[in-house]
């Protein structure tokens, strides 16, 4: 995020990552002009360099795909994987390898909310640059500037919150309450990092399913889901 | 075979002046618009003219391509100036908005910049391997055709303390460097001071250990031939003996102060007396400061006799600020002349009032000069910005119903394009820093080979020793290990991204790295894409997942790359 020239990215699933190689290929060889692009206001058209974080815990995949819709969405940045609904309180946004833990915990969170959503999001970077562009050029007068993530977060009730969950500093991904104005409570890792199993850092770092619906049960409003505090408790 | 000695000396000599006027305008005569200086090099420019002359008037030719040290950007400039690559609008806006950048630039600068300079020893460092990728192009049946060319770096004596200098030189001995020039401007001193006495001695035996050719170009036409004068030994054993201070020193106070100086060391002995007195005192200050690098038909004549394709360091002696009125000033690397300073020098140099833009001002004979310009190889088919077709990217998919990684996704899908016979997978070149086996990167090296000039068997495989990682050595081969080096691992992608405009013949670099250690490559990375170079890298594995690994290996900070922290803005 932020370095000019490279366009980053972190894939959840091996799918978007298909997708997202197969847009850097084209990416990588492209040198147009710098207009902006009319879904995302990004400068595509420029072509750049290209960043993928990866990892390699084997996470549950989605499958193969009946809506194709996740393909633009991974190269512009994010999709929703489960739209939220008109009555949506709480929307979970997480960014790669952390995907199972932010899934299982708005399932967890869906028993007790209504239209929960979860936003699958692969590219903070691009996210963010676009927003910066489109916000850039409606004050410069363009009242048709708009970025992708403008779209994605429009219809979001004002009173939603926002969790947000990346296996990385959690700056990346809490500007996005700022987009449409919403509360954000935003989950990654600010401290060095020590050994154990996977599981023992998500709970440390408060990456894993329970530590986001406790976050979702105490610093949100709507009913509280049951169970997030007993699973906090349970020794590793 | 050397190219006129006098119409080089003209190109020198106007270089001296218009880089120095550049600099001075943007000083001292546009408006100031903040509070702070504008800048600029006057002196580290001064101690290039002569190098640059020679090498760009007399040697290059339009496949050589050069990194030009980031102080000598007005040289640069004002080269391209007098052969009408280069406005003087920008000139005259030098640093200033939309004018001539203050260090090299590809992507900023209209005039057929190589590459971009700028964090010093990353120009000098990206020209091996640029050499590198010229040689991956050209060994293959799509890149056979380039021409070779020269990749020379024009780099600063300081430079030599920047790690990645040393980090380069083992990797380019791994891959067999060729057709690579670095040529120090050896002024001894650095941004706050002289440069420690006899470091360079030292420096060139790692020269040499890594089998570099080292020329050393210490002294200038002059004196070579003062030295054959009858005393003339004697004055070689002095300045030979000179520590660099007093060199400095002794230049910046001029003719007079030589003279007082030489006698006292060395006036008792006749023969010198009668060198010395032989020479006015401007003879004798210009004679001490004639050193090779100052030299513009030494170094014409250096660069000529080169008859090799093995990688050459030139040491070029120059004095810092030469032919100015701040040559030799230990305090003269940000320093420039002041306006009294100027006025002077511009009539020592014979530049009209009014005449001072005038790129052939000075010139006795404009016609023959101008036919002399344009009778330059270097220049002679224009601008050499290269640019090749686009690779048409195949259908590249990817799902599953199992657990999978993404690490491992990325390994399957590169597996899939090295068995297909795609142009665009034929372009691709792989590149590691000794992780290649652990970024899953293992079934495209076995299958698209490494790469070396030479063929290499992997003893293991020939030897039926079970290994799931064939490691087979050929021109043919796509994939460049790396040692451990991240700074190498940017570099190496940044030249290879820029392989369509260098050379002419597209790549597709993809580089993978432990992402934690992408940060000590940051400032490489930010330089490949600050010149527009075109490259993939793949972070893995990264984040607290890589759990057992624990906090010396597990990236935290990686999605915000680029990312500075906030600077006090009151103090």
């Amino acid at each position: 995020m932020s370095q000019d020239g490279l366009a980053s990215f972190e894939p959840a699933f091996v799918d978007e990552l298909a997708v997202i190689m197969g847009w850097a290929f084209d990416y990588m060889q492209r040198d147009g002009e710098g207009d902006p692009d009319e879904r995302t206001w990004l400068r595509d058209e420029t072509g750049g360099s290209v960043y993928l974080r990866l990892t390699t815990n084997p996470i549950e995949q989605p499958g193969k795909r009946v809506d194709d819709a996740f393909r633009q969405g991974a190269i512009d940045g994010a999709y929703w994987l489960r739209k939220p609904g008109p009555n949506c309180s709480v929307v979970v946004a997480f960014q790669g390898a952390v995907a199972p833990e932010a899934i299982a915990a708005a399932g967890m969170v869906g028993e007790n909310r209504r239209d929960v959503g979860v936003l699958a999001v692969t590219s903070a970077d691009r996210l963010n640059a676009g927003w910066s562009a489109a916000q850039r050029d409606r004050a410069r007068g363009n009242t048709n500037a708009t970025s992708h993530i403008e779209t994605l977060l429009s219809d979001l009730p004002s009173s939603c919150s926002i969790v947000t969950v990346i296996d990385g500093h959690p700056a990346t991904l809490s500007w996005l309450g700022a987009v449409a104005g919403h509360k954000t409570i935003p989950h990654g890792v600010e401290h060095f990092g020590q050994t154990g199993s996977i599981m023992d850092l998500y709970r440390h770092f408060r990456l894993d399913r329970h530590s986001i619906v406790q976050s979702i049960n105490e610093l949100t409003v709507g009913r509280r889901t049951q169970g997030a505090e007993l699973h906090s408790l349970v020794p590793t | 075979m050397i190219r006129s000695p006098e119409h080089l000396k003209t190109v020198e000599q106007r270089l001296l002046w218009l880089s120095h006027w550049m600099i001075h305008n943007a000083n001292h005569i546009r408006p100031k618009a903040d509070g702070i200086k504008v800048g600029g090099h006057q002196a580290s420019s001064a101690s290039m003219v002569s190098i640059m002359s020679a090498l760009y008037f007399s040697v290059l030719k339009p496949e050589d391509r050069v990194a030009v040290k980031p102080h000598a950007s007005p040289v640069f400039h004002a080269m391209q100036y007098l052969m009408g690559n280069m406005t003087r609008e920008k000139l005259e806006n030098f640093r200033g908005y939309g004018g001539v950048q203050s260090y090299p630039s590809r992507t900023k600068d209209i005039d057929d910049v190589d590459f971009s300079t700028g964090s010093v020893g990353l120009g000098v460092a990206i020209t091996s391997f640029a050499s590198l990728i010229q040689d991956y192009v050209q060994a293959k049946s799509w890149g056979k055709d380039i021409p070779l060319g020269r990749v020379v770096s024009l780099m600063g004596d300081a430079e030599l303390d920047e790690g990645n200098i040393y980090e380069c030189l083992q990797e380019g001995w791994k891959n067999d460097l060729r057709n690579t020039w670095w040529i120090i401007d050896y002024n001894r001193q650095s941004l706050d001071g002289i440069v420690h006495e006899g470091l360079f001695a030292r420096t060139e035996k790692i020269f040499d250990a890594f089998g570099w050719d080292v020329v050393r170009i210490k002294y200038g036409q002059q004196q070579r031939a003062a030295f054959a004068e009858p005393g003339g030994e004697k004055l070689r054993e002095w300045i030979d003996a000179c520590p660099n201070q007093l060199y400095s020193a002794l230049t910046y106070m001029g003719g007079a102060v030589w003279r007082e100086h030489l006698m006292d060391d060395l006036g008792d002995q006749g023969d010198v007396t009668s060198l010395l007195e032989l020479r006015t005192d401007s003879e004798l200050a210009e004679l001490m400061e004639n050193l090779g690098g100052n030299c513009v038909q030494t170094m014409a004549e250096t660069f000529a006799a080169i008859d090799h394709d093995r990688p050459v360091c030139f040491l070029a002696y120059t004095i810092k600020g030469w032919g100015t009125p701040i040559a030799g000033h230990k305090d003269n690397h940000g320093g420039l002349m002041n306006k009294s300073q100027m006025a002077e020098w511009q009539a020592h140099m014979g530049v009209a009032e009014g005449q001072e833009w005038e790129p052939l001002a000075t010139v006795e004979n404009p016609e023959a000069f101008k036919a002399f310009l344009n009778e330059t190889a270097f220049f002679a088919e224009g601008t050499r910005r290269l640019t090749d077709e686009v690779m048409a990217v195949p259908a590249i998919e990817m799902a599953s119903d199992r657990e999978i990684s993404t690490q491992m996704g990325f390994g399957k899908i590169l597996d899939t394009l090295s068995k297909g016979d795609s142009d665009l997978a034929n372009r691709i070149v792989t590149t590691s820093p000794d992780v290649t086996g652990t970024t899953n990167l293992g079934p495209w090296v076995n299958r698209r080979k490494l790469f070396a000039r030479t063929e290499q068997a992997d003893t293991f495989n020939d030897h039926n020793i079970p290994s799931t990682a064939k490691w087979e050595f050929a021109p043919e081969g796509q994939h460049i290990e790396l040692g451990i080096a991240e700074m190498n691992l940017f570099l190496l992608l940044g030249a290879a991204g820029l392989s369509h405009s260098l050379f002419g013949k597209r790549l597709l670099p993809i580089g993978t790295v432990y992402d934690p250690f992408i940060a000590r490559g940051l400032d490489a990375l930010n330089y490949a894409c600050y010149q527009d170079a075109r490259f993939m890298i793949v972070g893995t594995p990264s984040g607290v997942t890589l759990a057992p690994e624990g906090g010396a290996h597990q990236s935290i900070g990686t999605p915000l790359i680029g990312h500075v922290s906030r600077r006090p803005c009151i103090v």
